[in-house]
């Protein structure tokens, strides 16, 4: 199982990564026991017998999903729920993501797959990702570096417009006197 | 105009820093070329024919003496000594080098500048009026809230990889000087229900596929905008098509949806959004309107008295007078636009000294404040008539007193095939040959105004399908030809022009325009303008022009 950034207690580590992803034509009783990011495709056909021979399992979406396809599930049920980049500069899971967390009020893992960079990881984690499994050819050290000024604070940390991280546009944070989201180390 | 606050100022310098970081990785190998690209498009950088380019934004076409001379300064020092200004305000440096880019980046950092968003596939410079806050026809200056949709996109994290660029307008007065109906989204401010609304255009677009927005919502209350804008970009991030560039604008989206389904998608996104923290506060909107409160005016007559006398003495301030003024709302001021478009000077570019010039003009002037048109010249928007004639003598000293705004030969043009990747032709080196064939003052203002747009290819960077004439440059078989459009145009009433016949070859495009200036001027009607006339004859009557034998 390779490594993967996480994000947690507020702050970005390395973390062992225990899931895996299932093949879009798995049936599920012939996997090996584990925890498994299920296609889409595969939940619909087989979420009984997932959830008799699981107590953990998580989902796999496609760029292609549709947020008419989320508000079919009980997003809560799953412990994590992968977002695919098919290609990095292909914006559509930032908007799977934001859903997620502000329309289904989804709190478990929401993990980037697929052509995952460094250099994308500050936006996502604004738009609700709190796992990254970084394209092959990356190495995590220089991931988490990436993720700090000189003076050890976050990259782009300030930031105009609310989204997930931070909630609030800067013009209410400043209005209200909160200080820069408590997820900011 | 905007003054940055220190989150402001901390938000492009820690944008410069991770640029430079990203830069040096590239340049070290870490990071792969495709990897990239799209993070230098991001920041401005595209690489093209011969040397990378930079391109800085001009927020809504703002611009300070202090920042043209930084301009100046960059453009001496990186670049060649000039920059050409494009058609949605920004300032394009055409020979700099990457790695000089995060110093670059650091130097318009310090004037409160940057080039975050004026390339990829994200929301790119606002782009609105050059009138803006002057304008006699002005109902709400949209420079405020063009200020806040800039603070709202910058660095939107959801909508950064969109399926393609995404261009806004935002307009506040009677007539629209931004080409709202061509925008990906048009804003018109209106104070129809005692305060501020938005008509919100959706779904224009030049470039291959011409279509004109249609208006998705009307009277939407201005502090729902950023809400209703999510929902529109949003709708568009995860429709639109990722499969062909070419299909991927949100114009297509609009039109293969049809407005009503797309306006039921945006409303129903919009419901969950409206009221959420992303609607605008009046304290919002007054801490950044207070940057745009009038200068300091002076109570002066409506009419100079010495204007006329120094008109009957001088026939050629009189003559730059009246193409390059534009009325103001106070009595005794005037809008003045320094032409860029001199003989033999490639339309929109500006040489290091004379964006010094301007600066220094704009300080003595016009309260130390340019804007730039997307026209491609530049505006001092708030000068006393009784100064007009200094102002006149000083900028035709540095060549930007060309009397001929909105002739002809203030053409808008792209740079072309001399500088730019994607062009077939040298559309420059087209304008020229047509500045030069309509040299003469006299013949310029007896055609009157008239606007001629030509673009270097199918992209349409020179707007040629809002033209009156249109000059578009096609490859035929590894030569340069060039395809005439007629009809088009800007404002309220924004058409694109219709293709009149075959392309013709370089050499004979200044010949054809002659040609069609010549049925026009002899078939129009007292004061019909071009677009009129060419509604009223028809195609048919301008298809001979393209010929050879045409007499």
């Amino acid at each position: 199982m390779s490594a993967l950034i996480k994000y947690v207690d507020g702050g970005f580590n390395l973390s062992a990564d225990d899931w895996q992803i299932a093949p879009r034509d798995a049936a599920p009783q012939t996997l090996p026991a584990g925890n498994w990011l299920y296609p889409l495709a595969v939940w619909q056909a087989h979420e009984k017998t997932i959830r008799a021979q699981n107590k953990r399992f998580g989902l796999w979406l496609a760029a292609e999903t549709l947020p008419a396809d989320l508000s079919k599930l009980k997003v809560q049920d799953f412990a994590a729920i992968a977002l695919s980049f098919p290609k990095f500069a292909d914006g559509r899971a930032y908007s799977l993501a934001r859903l997620l967390r502000e329309r289904l009020v989804y709190t478990g893992e929401i993990r980037a797959v697929g052509d995952v960079l460094p250099d994308q990881l500050l936006y996502m984690w604004r738009t609700g990702f709190t796992a990254w499994a970084l394209r092959e050819d990356q190495n995590a050290d220089a991931a988490l570096a990436l993720l700090k000024n000189a003076a050890g604070q976050h990259m782009l940390r300030h930031a105009y417009q609310g989204a997930i991280i931070p909630p609030a546009p800067l013009f209410r944070r400043n209005a209200t006197q909160t200080p820069l989201p408590n997820q900011t180390p | 105009m905007y003054k940055y606050n220190a989150d402001d100022l901390a938000l492009i310098q820690e944008r410069a820093a991770q640029f430079r970081d990203q830069v040096a990785r590239w340049s070290a190998g870490t990071l792969a070329n495709d990897d990239f690209r799209p993070l230098r498009l991001m920041n401005g950088v595209y690489v093209q024919r011969h040397a990378p380019l930079l391109r800085v934004a001009v927020p809504y076409g703002m611009v300070s003496a202090d920042q043209l001379r930084t301009l100046a300064r960059i453009s001496r020092r990186y670049d060649k000594g000039y920059g050409h200004f494009t058609t949605r305000h920004n300032l394009q440096l055409n020979w700099v080098r990457i790695e000089d880019v995060p110093d670059i980046l650091d130097e318009l950092a310090k004037v409160e500048m940057h080039a975050i968003q004026t390339s990829g596939n994200c929301i790119r410079n606002v782009s609105s009026d050059q009138f803006a806050g002057v304008a006699p026809d002005e109902v709400i200056d949209p420079r405020p809230l063009a200020e806040i949709l800039r603070q709202w996109s910058t660095f939107h994290p959801e909508f950064a990889y969109l399926p393609r660029k995404f261009k806004i307008a935002i307009s506040g007065s009677a007539d629209d000087r931004t080409l709202g109906w061509y925008h990906d989204i048009g804003l018109q401010l209106d104070s129809a229900a005692g305060e501020p609304t938005f008509t919100v255009l959706v779904g224009g677009g030049l470039g291959r596929t011409p279509l004109r927005a249609q208006v998705l919502k009307k009277n939407l209350p201005w502090r729902h905008i950023l809400s209703y804008l999510e929902a529109i970009v949003r709708v568009f991030n995860l429709n639109g098509r990722r499969d062909n560039p070419y299909k991927a604008r949100l114009k297509i989206l609009v039109q293969s949806l049809g407005l009503r389904e797309f306006t039921r998608q945006v409303a129903a996104e919009w419901a969950a959004l409206k009221d959420g923290p992303a609607t605008l506060t009046d304290a919002e909107y007054q801490r950044v309107a207070a940057c745009f409160v009038a200068p300091n005016y002076k109570t002066l007559p409506a009419q100079d008295k010495q204007l006329e006398a120094q008109k009957t003495a001088h026939p050629d301030f009189a003559r730059w007078l009246a193409r390059s003024l534009h009325p103001h709302k106070i009595p005794g001021y005037a809008a003045v636009t320094l032409s860029l478009k001199a003989p033999g000077q490639a339309p929109g570019d500006l040489t290091a000294d004379q964006m010094d010039a301007v600066a220094l003009l704009a300080d003595t002037f016009s309260f130390g404040e340019a804007r730039v048109a997307h026209e491609q010249n530049l505006v001092l928007a708030d000068v006393e008539q009784g100064r007009l004639f200094e102002l006149w003598q000083a900028a035709q000293k540095v060549g930007l007193a060309t009397p001929n705004i909105g002739l002809l030969t203030d053409m808008i043009c792209c740079p072309g095939g001399a500088l730019c990747d994607l062009a077939n032709a040298q559309s420059v080196a087209i304008a020229q040959a047509i500045q030069a064939r309509f040299d003469n003052l006299d013949t310029l203002t007896d055609i009157g105004e008239l606007s001629l747009n030509i673009s270097g290819c199918i992209n349409a960077c020179g707007h040629h399908h809002v033209g009156n004439i249109g000059i578009l440059g096609v490859d035929r078989q590894g030569e340069e030809y060039y395809q005439i459009t007629l009809g088009g145009r800007q404002g309220k009433d924004a058409r694109t022009g219709k293709v009149i016949g075959p392309a013709v070859a370089a050499d004979r495009v200044p010949d054809v325009v002659e040609n069609i200036i010549k049925v026009y001027t002899r078939e129009r009607r007292p004061q019909e303008k071009f677009s009129a006339t060419f509604e009223r004859i028809g195609s048919a009557q301008f298809k001979p022009c393209l010929k050879e034998n045409f007499a």
